[in-house]
């Protein structure tokens, strides 16, 4: 019985891609091979609609045309080769043996699955060399943030999701999914608000999908790439002059750059560049007595308020 | 999915791959496609039955199945139009893309750039809905590391190393590159302490070949080992201000718990003592309560002896008290 439905619709998916018009219910009855066990009108339409929607879960975009008898009225189906078939391209064997690397990098079972389809596809247009002088490479991706797949398959379909963040329930349509520092952020147009960021591991409830899939667009990739900056450090504004103990402090000084500075003995004065103050001031209390601000004023005041903070009364 | 969606799924890429490799053998198809050969043989059962509309003989894609029984070779006849592939889908663009660029966070420019050819031609319609972040380091370190590997040779870093703040020069046996929580490491033999450890790679902050060798130590630790070893050690719980929840969300926590005056608490592995009193430090008074407390003991200990300094360089001006 799974064979006969499999030849069908094999046999579908290669009379709609070899035509060259929209072929009518009737044509596609009589011409494919399976359909004939349909003993009624009805009987037969209702098979034609399920196998439809299985192509089309498979991915393959069934189109509806005027047929040639037609009228004018969308009475036909087809299926375009341009639309169907990878493009014409050939991977070289050191290109498929990467793409046979990035196969074992997903965790979660998903999205390997995907990753080891497309790999088998592509199989088709190179062959992989050896990936023995690649074993010593082992990236893995993981997404274990519990609303991760409903956002991952509703942005690929453009299909809008509802979810609870910060206590308030939202519909966004979802643009850009970016995993950054380990966490996994979406970018999207949340429709009462506008374009904002959500940090996925903060969205308080189980998102659900909301209206159609397709239901809108994605604006232009600079546009978002522009939005998706907001992640990124912000750009530096001023310097703060440390004096660092050799062979501490390596955050700060991988940071910085040195600075011609006078500084107490066993220590190197550093230039750190910083965005925010406060960020700045905590990365240097971090490291204690390694790391002395030495000008300016404010922001060694702000070092000094927060190491008296932690080191409590009667310092 | 059904079994026959599954199937029609995969005979779509099969009749093309069989029919290029004329030939091939059941085994090598089913490891291919990771099935069993007998799911191999169910499927070209199935695709001798189809073929373009008409039916006549020449229609129908053709197997020599006396040869497939016989010898389990597999010479395939398509006179279909399917000679390629189905396109990828969205969502198998989409995660090849993403596992393509963590395999380029880790290698060289060269490499680097035949990874971004690839993605070029297969133009993923998905590409601008996913992006990827990792700290990896500098390429130049990465270029040298790679090659040692591949060439075993021995190398000098500078590390800045995170448990205890302090830079060092280890010498080290590199074996291994992985990325895990959104950052890349290198795993090496330390030859001066004899034993396997982990470097995060944006923390090397240059890597030099030493000329020597690399020894013989057998495969290196499964860096899951290593994730699990760091969740198995000493915890410490700390009782945070909303200012402070990040830390909840950065590191791997084993408890996370709201309470009812709006504070959180969370228990997470201690990486080293000093790595917590340096956490403890740059947190300040937006971490309520710590357990034990001889972490925040050892803070403040570390906070008196800068605010010491400070006083000692005449810079202790200003609010003090």
């Amino acid at each position: 019985m799974a064979a006969r439905n499999s030849e069908r619709l094999l046999n579908l998916v290669i009379a709609l891609l070899a035509t060259p018009r929209y072929l009518t219910y009737d044509q596609i009855r009589d011409r494919v091979e399976g359909y004939q066990a349909a003993k009624t009108d009805d009987a037969f339409r209702r098979m034609f609609e399920r196998d439809k929607e299985d192509l089309r879960g498979m991915g393959i975009a069934v189109l509806v045309g005027p047929s040639a008898e037609s009228s004018g009225e969308a009475d036909g189906y087809r299926i375009r080769p341009d639309d169907f078939y990878l493009p014409a391209i050939h991977l070289t064997p050191a290109e498929s043996t990467l793409v046979g690397l990035a196969a074992s990098v997903w965790s979660e079972p998903a999205l390997a699955g995907d990753v080891d389809r497309a790999m088998t596809k592509l199989r088709t247009v190179g062959e992989p060399v050896s990936t023995e002088g690649l074993r010593f490479l082992t990236p893995r991706l993981a997404a274990r943030e519990p609303a991760f797949p409903v956002l991952w398959e509703a942005l690929l379909a453009r299909q809008a999701v509802e979810f609870t963040y910060h206590g308030r329930p939202r519909v966004v349509e979802g643009w850009r999914l970016i995993l950054r520092s380990g966490a996994w952020y979406l970018l999207g147009r949340d429709r009462g608000v506008g374009v904002r960021m959500f940090r996925v591991s903060r969205i308080e409830d189980r998102p659900r999908r909301a209206g159609e899939p397709g239901a809108y667009t994605l604006p232009a990739t600079d546009t978002i790439d522009e939005r998706a900056k907001s992640l990124e450090p912000a750009p530096p504004v001023a310097t703060v002059v440390v004096a660092l103990r050799e062979s501490a402090a390596g955050d700060l000084r991988r940071r910085g750059t040195p600075a011609g500075v006078a500084t107490p003995e066993g220590y190197e004065a550093v230039a750190v560049p910083y965005a925010l103050v406060d960020e700045v001031a905590r990365a240097i209390a971090a490291a204690g007595p390694d790391a002395l601000v030495l000008e300016p004023g404010d922001v060694r005041d702000r070092v000094l308020a927060h190491l008296r903070a932690v080191a409590g009364g009667g310092s | 999915m059904s079994t026959s969606i599954a199937q029609v799924a995969r005979l779509l890429t099969e009749i093309p791959y069989i029919e290029a490799h004329p030939g091939i053998t059941l085994a090598e198809v089913a490891r291919v496609f990771a099935v069993p050969p007998a799911q191999v043989r169910k499927d070209v059962l199935v695709a001798i039955y189809c073929g373009l509309p008409g039916g006549y003989p020449g229609d129908l894609i053709d197997v020599d199945l006396d040869l497939m029984d016989d010898e389990g070779a597999l010479y395939l006849t398509n006179p279909t139009t399917l000679d390629r592939p189905l396109r990828l889908t969205v969502a198998e663009a989409a995660s090849l893309h993403l596992a393509l660029l963590a395999v380029r966070s880790l290698v060289d420019g060269g490499t680097a750039a035949t990874i971004d050819g690839i993605i070029l031609k297969i133009a993923d319609p998905a590409a601008s809905s996913v992006e990827l972040r990792l700290s990896a380091g500098d390429e130049a370190v990465r270029r040298v590391v790679g090659r040692a590997i591949v060439d075993a040779e021995r190398l000098e870093l500078v590390y800045d190393g995170a448990s205890r703040g302090v830079t060092t020069r280890p010498r080290v046996d590199p074996a291994a590159l992985f990325v895990r929580q959104g950052a890349a490491y290198l795993t090496a033999f330390s030859v001066d302490r004899g034993d396997w450890r982990t470097y995060r790679l944006d923390r090397v902050v240059a890597a030099r070949p030493t000329g020597e060798s690399a020894g013989a130590h057998g495969a290196p630790p499964d860096p899951e080992g290593w994730a699990k070893s760091l969740a198995g050690s000493v915890t410490a719980r700390l009782t945070l201000t909303d200012e402070a929840r990040w830390v909840a969300e950065y590191y791997p926590t084993s408890s996370q718990v709201t309470r009812a005056d709006g504070l959180t608490e969370v228990e997470l592995p201690v990486i080293s003592p000093a790595w917590l009193v340096r956490l403890l430090l740059s947190l300040g008074d937006t971490v309520r309560a710590v357990e034990p407390p001889a972490y925040a003991e050892a803070a403040r200990d570390r906070a008196r002896q800068a605010l010491a300094a400070y006083e000692a360089l005449g810079l202790a001006r200003g609010n003090a008290g």
